[in-house]
């Protein structure tokens, strides 16, 4: 009768183990799982991504990588106000100066008006402006 | 039954003989099995409390592990369907955002803000839901290219030209490439199967992507107003040269 007894407490203490590592395991996947979710809706356009265009000079990349993010919701993030300042910064200079040398001068005022808005914006990456305002040639508009 | 020993009638419980007071012997034998069987009732029902409880702790146990193994499986699948998961969660709430979506929309294509409503459309998977979004689905086609050719108008335009770099000329086929896709998808008549595909606001927002592409190409690749339209009308090879001649040329004057 107690080697009987021992044998089921055996059992019980290896089902009890197995129990606990699948437990762990289940939490080990559903965090993973919970990442994965939060990469595929956004993460992949976060400050790496945006730093490492600016870094490249890649701002038209930056353009497109801000509208993305702004569809996903993503507009208000707050480590990412400076980058999205930069696009459209970026953005607007560009189209000013297409739109100027096009013969488009309402269009060419309205993107002026949005550059305005976007310099606001820049926070700490300022001196990018400068770097936006000479690889466009914008001086040579005024 | 009756007394042994002066024949009354007796019940088995009587422990003695009411009539003679004798001991009634058969009783004492009945309490003495009674006391038996119920020691043995008891043990018995003792091994079968012991027995239920520890089988039914096994079988909790069990189930527990069944569970756990189901649940992993489960966060595999929907790790494994992720995307697909996102997918229709976000295509459900553009199904049920036509009014919402529809002004945004309208609102980047008053502004000719075509990378935002690529953007916008892609992320939102406009056009791959139901019919409510189907005018919008030549535009969006329009603009993937032209958002393309912008990132590539804007590479190629201001190639500095890294020694381990992706080449000017690489950008330039790309752009060529890219530039057929985005002529082709002017025509409007491709969507006619698509309600309203050639509403007003269609036709307005094709030509200011035309017109702005032409623009860009101008202004970021040097080319002129008649050559950015005669691109329009080139093979692709055709064009990856006359690009190469406006963008090589440039920067070999730069140097």
């Amino acid at each position: 009768m107690k080697n009987l007894m021992q044998s089921k407490d055996w059992k019980k203490t290896v089902l009890n183990g197995i129990i606990v590592i699948l437990a762990l395991i289940l939490i080990a996947r559903t965090a993973y799982t919970i990442q994965v979710f939060a990469e595929m809706s956004g993460e992949k356009y976060m400050e790496n991504n945006m730093l490492y265009r600016l870094k490249e000079e890649d701002f038209g990349s930056l353009v497109t990588i801000y509208h993305s993010n702004v569809a996903m919701g993503y507009e208000d993030k707050k480590e990412l106000q400076d980058y999205y300042g930069i696009a459209r910064y970026y953005e607007a200079a560009a189209n000013y100066k297409m739109y100027l040398e096009n013969g488009e001068p309402e269009k060419a005022e309205r993107e002026k008006l949005k550059m305005e808005e976007a310099a606001d914006d820049f926070g700490e990456l300022y001196f990018v402006k400068d770097k936006i305002d000479v690889k466009l040639a914008l001086h040579e508009l005024q | 039954m009756e007394c042994k020993y002066c024949g009354g009638k007796l019940r088995l419980t009587d422990a003695k003989c009411p009539y003679c007071g004798m001991e009634n012997e058969e009783n004492r034998k009945h309490a003495e099995d009674m006391k038996h069987f119920k020691g043995q009732f008891e043990n018995t029902k003792k091994n079968v409390y012991q027995t239920t409880r520890r089988y039914t702790q096994i079988s909790v146990q069990i189930v527990m592990i069944a569970a756990l193994i189901v649940s992993i499986l489960m966060v595999g699948v929907a790790e494994h369907s992720s995307y697909s998961i996102r997918r229709v969660l976000v295509q459900w709430k553009t199904e049920n955002s036509y009014e919402e979506y529809s002004k945004i929309l309208d609102t980047y294509l008053e502004e000719e803000d075509f990378i935002a409503f690529q953007a916008f459309c892609a992320e939102k998977y406009i056009g791959s839901t139901d019919g409510a979004y189907e005018k919008y689905v030549p535009l969006k086609m329009a603009a993937n290219y032209y958002a393309y050719c912008y990132q590539n108008i804007m590479q190629a335009g201001f190639y500095e030209g890294k020694e381990y770099g992706t080449s000017l000329e690489w950008y330039i086929e790309n752009l060529s490439g890219q530039l057929s896709g985005f002529y082709s998808n002017l025509d409007l008549e491709r969507y006619y199967y698509y309600e309203n595909y050639d509403c007003e606001q269609n036709k307005k927002a094709i030509e200011a992507m035309r017109q702005n592409m032409r623009y860009l190409l101008i202004t970021y690749c040097g080319l002129t107003m008649e050559e950015a339209i005669e691109c329009e009308t080139l093979n692709e090879g055709r064009r990856t040269v006359l690009l190469e001649e406006a963008l090589l040329y440039e920067e070999s004057n730069a140097e």
